[in-house]
């Protein structure tokens, strides 16, 4: 190989001679000036179009949420814990209203089993509130898909580092809540120029991690995109073999015994199955009959729970891809199976 | 900055400067600053003893204390399991149904950088290259001014202490200089290595599909890619933060990836550990001082500890080693250069040397990168298994991996005879302010989206 025959000049350096001659004052505001100009710009043109800001959900946001878990006077806390329907299906303030508790706790995951959050708040906290675990039969089982979640929280937040990653946690929380810009929305122009009209974000998050579903500003296209990949997942489930029972049944003692350690403490763990609709739920009742899985869960296990169909109202609410509900029927959920809990003495 | 600098008396200065330095490092884990309290404490005290101290026999018992100490500490804390694992596995070998005790040991962040720098100051010392410096909190600013504390540059006592004498002028120019340099060292972190390149490098590594000729080329560029800009991103930003703070720091980069073979690389590349290996290590086992084959042993034995100081993993052993050999390779190989006289056909031959440097570099990357030993096996196997599957990655993420990789090359080829200052300076004021004005709202934008992602070299 060739070797080079002269000393290479340096490419960063401090070397206070070699500073390039420029007048830095005036060099940085015309930087201030022009960065305030772009977002400026950017602001002002995807509000226009109407975009909305939206916060982006990340380990450090889920950690800020689990931190409130282990704060000394939880009993009058709500818990959310579960899927992707936790969070799009209920808005977590609003319960926390209705049920006139202190404060609605949101450490749900979407596409990931409640397993493993379940297993470190019963042993890991001394969390005494109401839990509300959203999950489908097919979701009881010992899924470790949020540990993750818990093992980043066990290992940056239970030390001083937390304070680092809370304070730049919250600048972005409050950024995002505030700028459209700082968190463009490119996958939804992208979009939008696929389908020739104005889509929205998809799904707008929030800082207590709810996640609002657009559709009602989506392009019929594109949700028939969506409905039809949901319902051919769930066709191509029906192609495995069928859960076995037993199997299943030792999963739901595990979580029992989980509901158990807080419910000893002075605790309330609720199963809650929101609603899904269409070829969604005919699958699923297909693989986990009503009557044999969800019966389980009450009389044999005596968890808690509560069954979407079972309350008035929450079995009309439409999922317009057969999965989750729309942005618009938030509120109407929230407030139906604020209802049922009240009911039952929660 | 605003506390430093508002500060009248430069040693009240400094003593903040130190306080802040404790703290930043305590954010991470309190504890481990005993540490750092200790390395600074052993190699003050020995330093002091040997400039009294004449006779040999006394200095070379300090110079192991301090040795001892240092190493002692790196041993533990960073090669404890490593060497426990690998104990086991050689007591199995001889038939002994042993297992070590199981052991969790956390990694301090930045020892192995702190380590090198306080034996660098003994070991000086030692030799009569310096004199120990006057003032404790020099040295302590030195062991552990924040800046650099945690990932480099390693830094030289003869370059830090003097500048600890009198107070600096921090003027416009240096702040305003000093913050560029830290936009320019964020953007290589957020935009380019965090945004850009690590989704392709955790596609192309951590798959469960078989890797493709073309995915494993690609992710590996990628990762060539990322790993310069994640720690010369950081080498920037603290260059950039001291500066603002008045103090200078040595270069760690200088456009590595346009190096004519490998000594040209390691000249490029981590600056500042290749020097400290060339000045501490390599030269003290002999150099080039005792022939060609006892040249190719210390090159060898410098570039596998190399690896090993890196992390403790026999992936970072074979990683160094590979270096190792490309550099008694090219040793080798040099002669042949000479009498085929390929100097006549300068730009071809430096443009061949260029890319094939970078892909033996890429190469070693691969051990580098691979979680096991394995893995990485199974991502060169398939390096050299042409096919046209495109394999984990997707065509995007291929064409963003090799576009950037081509750019990478051709700034680095563009730039490498000349200093980053002396190209800036030939820009007018208002392109580069645009430049740096499209690098805050990437900036701006990647890490208000983008996921958290530490420094790579913080695990070192």
């Amino acid at each position: 190989m060739l070797q080079r025959g002269k000393i290479v000049p340096l490419s960063i350096s401090n070397s206070k001679e070699r500073i390039p001659p420029f007048a830095y004052g005036r060099l940085w505001c015309v930087v201030l000036l022009l960065v305030g100009s772009i977002f400026g710009a950017a602001e002002f043109g995807l509000r226009a179009l109407g975009y909305r800001p939206s916060v982006v959900d990340d380990f450090d946001l889920w950690c800020q949420q689990r931190v409130r878990c282990v704060e000394p006077d939880t009993q009058n806390s709500i818990l959310l814990i579960g899927s992707s329907r936790a969070a799009a299906d209920i808005d977590p303030s609003m319960l926390a209203e209705l049920m006139g508790r202190d404060e609605a706790i949101n450490l749900s995951l979407s596409g990931k089993g409640c397993y493993a959050t379940l297993r470190n708040v019963a042993e890991q906290t001394d969390f005494r509130g109401l839990v509300l675990c959203t999950a489908k039969p097919s979701q009881i089982r010992l899924d470790n898909g949020q540990a993750p979640w818990t093992a980043y929280y066990h290992r940056n937040f239970e030390n001083l580092g937390r304070i680092e990653k809370q304070v730049n946690r919250n600048i972005k929380t409050w950024l995002q809540e505030w700028s459209v810009a700082v968190n463009p929305p490119l996958m939804a122009m992208k979009r939008s120029l696929e389908y020739g009209q104005f889509c929205a974000r998809g799904q707008i998050g929030t800082a207590n991690r709810q996640t609002k579903l657009q559709y009602d500003r989506m392009p019929p296209a594109y949700l028939e995109r969506i409905r039809s990949s949901r319902v051919d997942q769930q066709l191509k489930r029906l192609q495995g073999p069928p859960p076995s029972f037993e199997e299943w049944q030792t999963n739901l003692e595990e979580f029992k015994r989980l509901a158990d350690i807080i419910v000893g403490r002075g605790g309330t763990v609720v199963l809650v199955r929101l609603p899904t609709t269409e070829e969604y739920l005919e699958v699923d009742y297909r693989r986990y009959p009503r009557d044999e899985f969800w019966a389980a869960i009450e009389d044999s296990a005596q968890l808690d729970s509560v069954h979407f169909e079972d309350i008035p109202g929450m079995n009309e609410i439409e999922c317009p891809e057969t999965s989750h509900i729309s942005e618009n029927s938030i509120a109407k959920c929230t407030e139906l199976l604020a209802g049922e809990l009240k009911r039952l003495g929660l | 900055m605003a506390l430093s600098l508002g500060l009248r008396s430069w040693t009240s200065r400094k003593a903040m400067l130190l306080i802040a330095s404790y703290v930043f490092y305590a954010a991470w884990n309190p504890p481990f600053v005993i540490l750092l309290w200790l390395s600074t404490l052993v190699d003050w005290t020995i330093a002091k003893q040997l400039s009294k101290v004449r006779a040999s026999v006394p200095r070379i018992a300090m110079l192991i204390g301090s040795l001892c100490t240092n190493l002692g500490l790196l041993a533990y804390f960073k090669y404890g399991g490593f060497i426990a694992e690998n104990a086991a596995v050689l007591a199995q070998s001889l038939g002994l149904n042993w297992s070590p005790p199981a052991i969790d040991i956390v990694l301090p962040v930045g020892i192995s950088f702190y380590t090198f720098q306080t034996l660098s100051y003994t070991i000086d010392v030692y030799r009569g290259k310096l004199e120990r410096s006057q003032s404790f909190l020099d040295f302590a600013l030195y062991v552990s001014f924040f800046p650099q504390l945690v990932a480099g540059p390693i830094v030289r006592a003869d370059h830090f202490l003097p500048q600890c004498k009198t107070p600096p002028v921090v003027s416009q120019r240096t702040i305003g200089w000093g913050m560029c340099l830290m936009v320019i060292g964020v953007f290589h972190k957020l935009v380019i290595a965090d945004a850009l390149m690590s989704p392709i490098v955790e596609s192309a590594y951590a798959s469960d599909s078989p890797v493709t000729f073309i995915s494993a080329w690609a992710g590996t560029f990628a990762f060539a890619i990322q790993i310069f800009c994640d720690f010369a991103g950081y080498s920037t930003c603290a260059i950039g933060v001291a500066m603002c703070l008045g103090f200078a720091l040595p270069d760690n980069f200088r456009f590595p990836y346009a190096a004519r073979g490998f000594s040209d690389f390691w000249r490029r590349w981590h600056i500042s550990l290749s020097s400290w290996l060339r000045d501490y290590l390599y030269i003290p086992l002999g150099g080039n001082r005792h022939g060609i084959f006892r040249t190719y042993v210390h090159l060898m034995v410098t570039m596998l500890l190399g690896g090993l100081w890196h992390g403790a993993s026999w992936n970072f052993v074979i990683w160094g080693g590979l270096h190792g050999a490309y550099l008694c390779l090219e040793r080798l190989t040099a002669r042949i250069w000479e009498i085929l006289r390929l100097d006549r056909f300068r730009v071809m031959t430096a443009w061949l040397s260029v890319i094939a440097t970078f892909l033996l570099v890429n190469i070693a990357w691969v051990f580098f990168r691979a979680k096991t030993l394995t893995g990485a096996l199974g991502i060169v196997r398939a390096m050299f298994a042409f096919s046209l599957d495109k394999g984990p990655l997707t065509t995007l993420a291929i064409v963003t991996s090799l576009g950037v990789t081509v750019v990478t090359l051709a700034i680095h080829w563009f730039l490498c005879e000349q200093s980053l200052e002396a190209w800036v300076a030939n820009l007018h004021p208002l392109l580069f302010a645009t430049c740096l004005s499209m690098m805050i709202v990437l900036i701006v934008v990647c890490a208000t989206t983008g996921q958290d992602r530490a420094f790579i070299y913080f695990q070192f």
